[in-house]
């Protein structure tokens, strides 16, 4: 058994070289993390711009500036050419003893409302004294990126392992194994192993390199990993089953991406009470598990772990028996 | 022109063939049932902030329950330590005291920028003026330019950021497979040795793909948006966009041997084709790195075309943006395919 797996693994193992695509397989999300990482500071320490023309007098100016950036017109018309810009950018200008913060009308409220208490906070000194209490905490944003880049790490994975079955199709290979002694579990185990210790390395390389090395508890997230490698051993499968050549397998691809990506995104955008909808998806349990270990270290993973696991295994299980069907492995 | 229109015809042939109108018409379907079925119509995406009320007379709670709704309101400090604690996009403010000797304190997460923790701070100084009913100078006024706005529904607000990550990039993907079939069944070598050369190969498949790109808006624009739309302009963004975005697929596509090689650049290409969608996003960030990417006007542009807020004169600049950089990446594309794939040896 160990034999025939050996030999599966062998010759995927060469293919992906000849192909390429195990270089690509490792570059790709080491090269994306790495520009992520340089991308995210000036992400990080995003602040919110103003506009503001001439006439706002030089000390208030200065003062702002300790609140937000700060874009400097000639006049009132370029401060509204630049108001009316698609980001959300107020612009300021002083006439007659009064400020004037001019909104185009489809801004947040906040940024609606913040220059004109700024500018009255200017006006009215300290009222109430303020202090404040930081956690030291890196930003969720970062997170976030990290989470996207170990699930992308796994689809890469699944991706691998369903254009090896694509390539046995197209060049028949499936036929020879179909008259070998190779059970369907092998050829599953087979095709996945490579794939997925390559995944798991990736996936703690990019959180590493996101999150730096020493802010991540690195046995929790490998377990969490594991957890979720079935996914992509069901995602593998599923493009090796409905694509029969390269080209329809870049169609499943792009229906498969959606899922895998659209899944986390999804989870990250609606309120709380939307998420029983995604409870269903499998990578939904494996995201909220990244989730707990990166953004919220101090909640149990037991239950999405387990949940992630089981229900991919009866994936895996339900998807067995149409392969062996399929591909008429013993 | 009979020869270009025999090519684009057989180019759209290929493509129903490997069924790319099917994928279009179940990826349209499921845009449209997220648009319409599940994503919420209010969605805040930023911080959540939390109030904790010591005041003598809960003078804080009072004034802003109604505004801010019961679930913004923790009971104490230590509820309020506990929540920053436990969620990491929460903030929480306690104001204490009396009208006298007030005091507030700002709990949060030390990732914001300090900016926005100064500027926090200046709005709850005078939240506090008015809850407290201090009086204070207001130096302000606002001038609003379009008093009469009304927002799109958050669900709806995500069409422009679909079209620009989803429906633009589907040339993107969709032309390389068509290179890498030609090349597998060694019909470019063919194609080498007709007399057509490199621009009515670039074309018609480049033409192909924006049909099938517009087919897709139309898929999914139609059941989400209605008719009530300026076609013209939707149509043309969405059409110059996605022949930019098929041309610099055929340029990439150009250099790589099978479909397996290019797969892992074109989801590189497409992570940093979706970054406006932080702009997008939150609009009052900007990064000016972001909005040089082609999805960055697109989006805020189809979201002008779709959910109009009276601005006038952008359509035109950003036409003329694209026309540009799909004449310099035609050009590019021209160059690698006579290069890579109608040259003998590859």
């Amino acid at each position: 058994m160990l034999a025939r797996i050996l030999s599966i693994v062998r010759k995927d193992l060469a293919y992906t070289r000849k192909e390429h695509i195990l270089l690509y397989m490792l570059l790709f999300p080491l090269v994306l993390a790495v520009a992520m990482r340089l991308f995210l500071p000036s992400v990080e320490q995003l602040d919110m711009t103003f506009a503001i023309d001439q006439s706002v007098p030089a000390e208030i100016a200065a003062q702002l500036e300790t609140y937000a950036k700060l874009e400097t017109v000639t006049d009132r018309n370029q401060l509204e050419e630049r108001v009316q810009r698609f980001d959300d950018v107020p612009g300021i200008y002083y006439e007659n003893g009064r400020y004037f913060v001019l909104l185009e009308g489809n801004e947040s409220s906040a940024i609606q409302d913040l220059p004109g208490a700024i500018l009255d906070r200017l006006n009215v000194g300290e009222p109430a004294k303020v202090e404040r209490e930081s956690l030291g905490r890196a930003s969720l944003f970062r997170q976030f990126v990290a989470i996207m880049l170990v699930i992308t790490c796994g689809a890469i994975g699944g991706l691998a392992i369903g254009l090896s079955i694509v390539n046995d199709r197209e060049t028949r290979t499936l036929r020879a194994y179909a008259v070998s002694p190779l059970s369907t579990l092998e050829y599953i185990v087979g095709k996945s192993s490579v794939a997925l210790i390559l995944a798991l390395g990736l996936s703690l390389a990019v959180a590493a390199i996101i999150m730096g090395g020493t802010a991540i508890d690195y046995g929790r997230l490998t377990v969490a990993v594991l957890a979720s490698l079935g996914i992509n051993i069901a995602i593998g499968l599923v493009l090796g089953l409905l694509a029969n050549n390269q080209i329809t397998a870049i169609a499943v691809v792009k229906v498969l991406f959606i899922i895998t990506q659209g899944i986390p995104v999804a989870a990250l955008l609606i309120p709380a009470r939307f998420l029983p909808v995604l409870y269903p998806f499998p990578n939904y349990w494996a995201f909220e598990s990244l989730r707990r270990i990166l953004v919220e270290p101090g909640l149990s993973t037991l239950l999405s772990n387990s949940i992630a696991f089981f229900s991919s295994l009866l994936l895996i299980a339900v998807m067995v028996p149409v392969i062996r069907r399929k591909f008429r492995l013993g | 022109m009979r020869e270009f229109l025999n090519l684009l015809k057989q180019d759209l042939l290929v493509s129903w063939r490997n069924g790319f109108f099917a994928v279009i018409l179940l990826l349209g379907v499921g845009m449209v049932l997220l648009v319409n079925f599940a994503l919420p119509e209010q969605a805040k995406v930023g911080a959540a902030e939390y109030i904790v009320d010591l005041t003598n007379g809960r003078l804080v709670r009072s004034s802003l329950e109604e505004r801010l709704g019961a679930d913004a309101f923790l009971q104490s400090e230590a509820e309020a330590r506990e929540v920053v604690e436990s969620k990491r996009n929460a903030l929480a403010i306690v104001f204490r005291g009396d009208r006298d000797n007030p005091g507030i304190t700002i709990l949060h997460q030390g990732n914001e920028p300090p900016k926005a923790i100064n500027a926090l701070e200046a709005a709850l100084q005078i939240t506090w003026l008015q809850v407290a009913d201090l009086g204070y100078q207001k130096v302000h006024e606002q001038v609003i330019l379009r008093p009469d706005l009304e927002k799109p529904p958050f669900s709806k607000s995500m069409l422009p950021l679909l079209m620009g990550l989803e429906v633009v990039m589907l040339g993107f993907a969709f032309i390389s497979v068509l290179v890498f079939q030609e090349k597998a069944e060694g019909s470019i070598k063919a194609y080498r040795v007709s007399p057509r050369g490199a621009w009515l190969y670039i074309w018609s498949k480049s033409l192909a793909m924006v049909l099938i790109s517009v087919v897709y808006a139309l898929i999914i624009t139609v059941p989400t948006i209605g008719l009530n739309l300026q076609w013209g302009s939707y149509l043309l963004l969405v059409a110059l966009t996605s022949l930019l975005m098929t041309m610099l697929g055929l340029f990439i596509a150009a250099w790589f041997d099978t479909l397996s090689e290019f797969i892992f650049p074109m989801v590189g290409v497409f992570a940093v084709i979706g970054l406006p969608a932080i702009s997008y996003l939150m609009p009052s960030f900007q990064l000016p790195i972001i909005s040089a990417i082609p999805a960055y006007p697109l989006m805020f542009g189809l979201r002008e075309i779709m959910f109009p807020t009276g601005k006038t004169g952008f359509l035109l600049p950003l036409l003329i943006t694209l026309v540009l950089e799909t004449v310099v990446i035609s050009l590019l594309t021209r160059w690698a395919v006579e290069k890579r794939l109608m040259r003998e040896g590859y």
